[in-house]
């Protein structure tokens, strides 16, 4: 019989599995090996075995590096230590393949042969190692042009969508922002000082495929502040062909009711269109963002750790956002030592602002309240006007 | 102004009298050297540049408990097992 009876099933159905994987990596590595019995053990006992924390790093840096250590060394010896190691990816994820082998071949000398691609926070994210084998390792990855990601109550490693490598809708170059931060913010990337994490991420349009909305404490999303670039013989293409029923697949699910078609004309009032990108997804020949491109920065969006999960809601609603992005970077200045200041342990950017109100934080970074700073379209404004409150 | 040095020295000592009890993160500490010296004589950026030797000499280092902390350099107890 064998010795993982329970993790076994976990190989059978159609898809890819990872105990396969591990197991294939079990035959040259110990590591594997006693990860499989841990893994064993834990689904037996329904509890994890894996301690979190401590004090394991590389010298001089405080991110990067995820202590992990079991509560079974003495059944499984290989996997006392397991630490996880985060490495910067490049914006975007472009690797070649050489790249890629190398960073394969390094994890294999120094730890277990396992990765994630990719975490969360958008590292190449290296499973299992030792403490012993920390300082080799950065060693050798910073000879070859690599450093570490963040982790802890730093600025986490900066990600972003593919944007104009790869997509006509990118309103701003998200890859080379997020090259730009990532080099700018290195002393707040490795030297964690903040009362918790804050994570970047840009999208180049309102599809926001990073999900930057719901990920991350600020989010740079690309939008336009003029029309919808309209092409009216694409869209009679559009109507023509019956792919597309303009009047119940694009003006009926507008959620802002602003367009209209009356079988060979379609008219959009601009005004009143919230960029959600929906009519845009669906006639990308006849439709595209308007001329005047930019972002807007969304401020406060976590998920659920010491409270509940949060949105990104709006706090600049347009920027040019083009290098040096100095305007950008000293609101940022101003949120984090206003954050730094008034943070409480473990806070999130999101979470101070629902306990300080939004009102309150603008005025503090100096920003002037607009009807845009809101949470969802047409609805809950943060505004107040103290006229009002006066004449009562 | 309080000297690098003397900010270095006082930082070492807080931690160092946190060790065992408390653990310590950056904002707290930093709040607590302000007080000491005074705004006038110390700011943020000095506490900055003060941690940042006392790590880069391996005097303090960096850990995780909930958040980043700083700590004296020892061998941790799951590390021996």
């Amino acid at each position: 019989m064998s010795d993982t009876p329970m993790i076994d099933q976990l190989e059978t159905g159609p898809w890819p599995s990872f105990i396969k994987d591990i197991k294939r990596m079990a035959e040259k590595n110990a590591m594997c090996k006693d990860l499989l019995g841990l893994l064993e053990m834990s689904y037996k006992d329904k509890k994890t075995h894996w301690k979190h924390g401590g004090i394991v790093g590389v010298r001089g840096y405080g991110g990067g590096i995820i202590g992990r250590y079991s509560d079974s060394p003495e059944k499984f010896p290989n996997v006392s230590h397991f630490h996880t190691v985060r490495v910067n990816q490049p914006s975007a994820w472009f690797y070649n393949t050489g790249a890629l082998r190398y960073l394969c071949d390094l994890w294999e000398k120094h730890g277990s042969g396992l990765t994630n691609l990719h975490g969360s926070t958008g590292d190449f994210v290296m499973l299992g190692t030792t403490t012993d084998q920390l300082e080799p390792i950065f060693t050798d990855l910073s000879e070859h042009g690599w450093d570490l990601g963040g982790s802890g109550s730093d600025v986490r490693t900066p990600s972003c969508c593919n944007g104009m490598a790869r997509c006509e809708f990118a309103c701003y170059d998200t890859m080379n922002l997020c090259y730009d931060l990532t080099n700018e913010y290195q002393d707040e990337l490795h030297r964690p000082a903040f009362p918790y994490k804050f994570k970047f991420k840009m999208s180049g349009c309102p599809n926001d495929c990073v999900a930057s909305i719901a990920r991350s404490d600020c989010s740079i999303i690309g939008t336009w502040r003029d029309d919808i670039q309209q092409d009216d013989a694409a869209v009679a293409e559009y109507a023509k062909g019956g792919k597309v029923d303009i009047a119940n697949d694009v003006v009926g699910k507008c959620p802002t009711g602003c367009m209209s078609w009356n079988g060979s004309k379609l008219s959009i009032d601009n005004k009143n269109c919230n960029r959600c990108m929906h009519c845009i997804n669906v006639m990308p020949k006849a439709l595209r963002p308007g001329k005047d491109k930019g972002a807007m920065i969304l401020l406060g969006a976590k998920a659920p750790i010491v409270q509940g999960a949060l949105l990104s809601s709006v706090l600049v609603p347009f920027i040019k956002m083009e290098p040096p992005y100095e305007e950008f970077k000293d609101l940022i200045r101003r949120i984090w030592e206003f954050w730094d200041e008034h943070g409480e342990n473990r806070e999130r950017i999101g979470e101070m602002i629902v306990r300080i109100g939004k009102g309150n934080f603008v005025e503090e970074v100096g920003l002037e309240p607009v009807p845009a700073m809101i949470k969802e379209p047409r609805s809950n404004p943060y505004i107040f006007y103290e006229e009002y409150f006066d004449e009562e | 102004m309080a000297s690098l040095e003397e900010i270095k020295d006082y930082l070492f000592h807080k931690v160092e009298s946190y060790a065992g009890k408390k653990q310590v993160k950056v904002p707290h500490l930093t709040q607590e050297i302000i007080e000491h010296f005074g705004e006038a004589e110390c700011s943020k950026k000095d506490v900055k540049e003060a941690l940042k030797e006392l790590i880069d000499e391996e005097k303090l280092v960096y850990g995780y408990y909930g958040g980043t902390t700083i700590e004296l350099p020892h061998v941790e107890g799951s590390a021996n097992a």
